[in-house]
């Protein structure tokens, strides 16, 4: 049989997938930006804080016992080696490139008057405008329904079109 | 299959799967759809075992040297592939919140390895997590130290005095503090990507640091260097359902090997995330969030105000239309405060990491970046 398969129960599987997570992120991302999500932050951070300290204090103990560096002793090490080595690569003169530089000559191509511009319409520099206001349902002035109205015999100065 | 730090990875593979997914069945007939139904599901079975059991794919891999190191700070310079190049070399400064791999994610997809064939000498700064002895740097740091710094060594090793300053996101902001603070200095462009300026329009970071009730001074002073995972969950808290649609898209694509190696490098550079220095941390949150100093011209680094309209380099800000963590909204005032007269903001569909990386980016902001900067390097 050769039909026509349009509506893929799968595809739609997957866009529900997409649309979904759109959707509760922007109500997640709206819920955390109340007052009482700040607080309960905070609150667990200074919980976690307080967790990490304690267990700090009593692996600290334990490796004392077990006469094991801990973590802050190790990183203490580490740090020190690192300094020794920054001090023995500020003394050594800094490594010669693998291959000969090429010379400082490129000049960046002239675009063909026939080329499409890469760049995509850009921003200009100058300050962003309020947005315009919605044209008026009948214009203020002949002049500005001329403007509007390619048709109109009336140019943008008021007076008639030959 | 990692879900942390997914949201970066569902932001691009999102927009990859969804065209991958493009029905194009539409006049196929039901039987030929089913067969193709039932063989990626066969398929999704195979190579999800296969997924399981092999690494992730390396990033990063364009050949480099690193030309400098101290404690955060990592200087690379990426060995040209042009048999020339523009005079004015590009130092690229990333956001202290993740490596620079997302420059360089693969041959093809590599912005980095896209500008060496261009003709450009391009030098990056990333960064390494800070350690407990670098808590106390700032943002003083960073504009004042680290990128003067940089600047000089790129100066010295590609023996011009003229440099082009690239910044992403918060790397933006540190390359646009330094230019509004050395005005006259040796930047030559400044470009950034999706980098605020307006921090009272990232609505949900102000929510989650609301300053009545988020004592940062509590957390800087109890943890030193503030984990990855903190940063990370606040990151993937603007979109928090996108994980979870992120690994069913994932499965639903298990077939599709591009698909997948996207998916994967994306997963593996947004896992990658930094811890970052208290102090620096401390005064982001109080002088750009709670503050916005930088949109105020409040700022002070270094006990001097910042001015955005010091800068009179040309300047090229690329935006993001869909950006969840940058709204446009929030990038749109660098160009108009700026005080320099070859100035552009350049809007373009996409995400605030698919604008840079991704298959749309090949196609639209790198060719566009080539074009605004290529008569500007000379």
């Amino acid at each position: 049989m050769s039909t026509s398969f349009k509506l893929d129960p799968l595809a739609l599987l997957r866009d529900a997938v997409n649309r979904l997570e759109t959707a509760v992120n922007a109500y997640a991302t709206g819920k955390m930006q109340s007052e009482q999500f700040s607080v309960l932050v905070a609150r667990l951070m200074k919980l976690r804080l307080a967790l990490k300290l304690l267990v700090g204090k009593a692996l600290a103990g334990v490796y004392a016992r077990l006469d094991i560096p801990s973590r802050t002793e190790l990183a203490a090490l580490a740090a020190a080696v690192q300094r020794i080595e920054d001090k023995v690569n500020a003394l050594l003169p800094p490594p010669l490139p693998l291959a000969p530089r090429p010379a400082r000559t490129r000049r960046a191509p002239e675009p063909a008057a026939a080329d499409v511009p890469v760049l995509p319409a850009k921003v200009p520099a100058a300050p962003r405008r309020a947005p315009a206001r919605k044209a008026a349902a009948t214009p203020a002035t002949p002049a500005k329904a001329a403007s509007r109205n390619p048709r109109s015999r009336r140019a943008a100065n008021g007076e008639l079109r030959p | 299959m990692s879900t942390t730090g997914t949201v970066a990875a569902a932001d691009t593979a999102a927009k990859a799967g969804k065209a991958g997914n493009a029905n194009t069945a539409a006049d196929t007939t039901l039987a030929q759809r089913l067969r193709q139904e039932v063989d990626q599901l066969v398929q999704r079975s195979l190579k999800g075992l296969d997924y399981l059991g092999s690494p992730a794919p390396a990033i990063g891999t364009t050949p480099r040297r690193l030309l400098h190191r101290r404690g955060t700070l990592a200087l690379y310079h990426y060995n040209a592939t042009a048999s020339e190049v523009y005079r004015v070399p590009l130092l690229l400064v990333m956001a202290t919140t993740n490596k620079c791999d997302i420059f360089d994610l693969a041959p093809g997809q590599s912005l980095i390895g896209y500008l060496l064939a261009q003709g450009y000498d391009v030098y990056v700064m990333d960064w390494n997590p800070p350690t407990q002895d670098e808590r106390t740097l700032t943002i003083e740091s960073y504009t004042l130290d680290f990128i003067p710094d940089c600047i000089r060594r790129v100066q010295q090793d590609a023996g011009v005095d003229a440099v082009t300053l690239v910044g992403y996101c918060m790397g933006g902001v540190l390359a646009t503090i330094h230019a509004a603070l050395h005005a006259g200095g040796p930047v030559k462009n400044l470009v950034c990507f999706t980098t605020p300026i307006d921090w009272k329009q990232m609505t949900l970071f102000q929510a989650l640091s609301d300053q009545r009730h988020f004592d940062v001074d509590r957390m800087v002073d109890a943890l030193g260097i503030v984990p990855a995972d903190f940063i990370a969950n606040a990151f993937s808290a603007q979109r928090p359902v996108s994980p979870v649609a992120s690994q069913v898209r994932l499965w639903d694509n298990m077939w599709n090997d591009q698909y997948v190696k996207g998916y994967r490098m994306m997963d593996r550079w947004a896992s990658e995330m930094l811890p970052l220095a208290g102090d620096y941390f401390r005064q982001t949150v109080k002088h750009l969030l709670w503050q916005n100093g930088l949109h105020e011209g409040t700022l002070r680094i270094g006990g001097r105000v910042v001015a955005l309209q010091n800068i009179t380099v040309p300047l090229l800000h690329v935006v993001a239309k869909h950006d969840h963590l940058v709204p446009p909204a929030c990038a749109a005032p660098l160009v108009a405060k700026v005080g320099s007269a070859d100035k552009e903001e350049l809007m373009l569909p996409g995400g605030h990491v698919s604008l840079v990386a991704g298959p749309n980016a090949v196609k639209r902001m790198w060719p566009a970046l080539d074009q605004w900067l290529g008569k500007r390097s000379t």
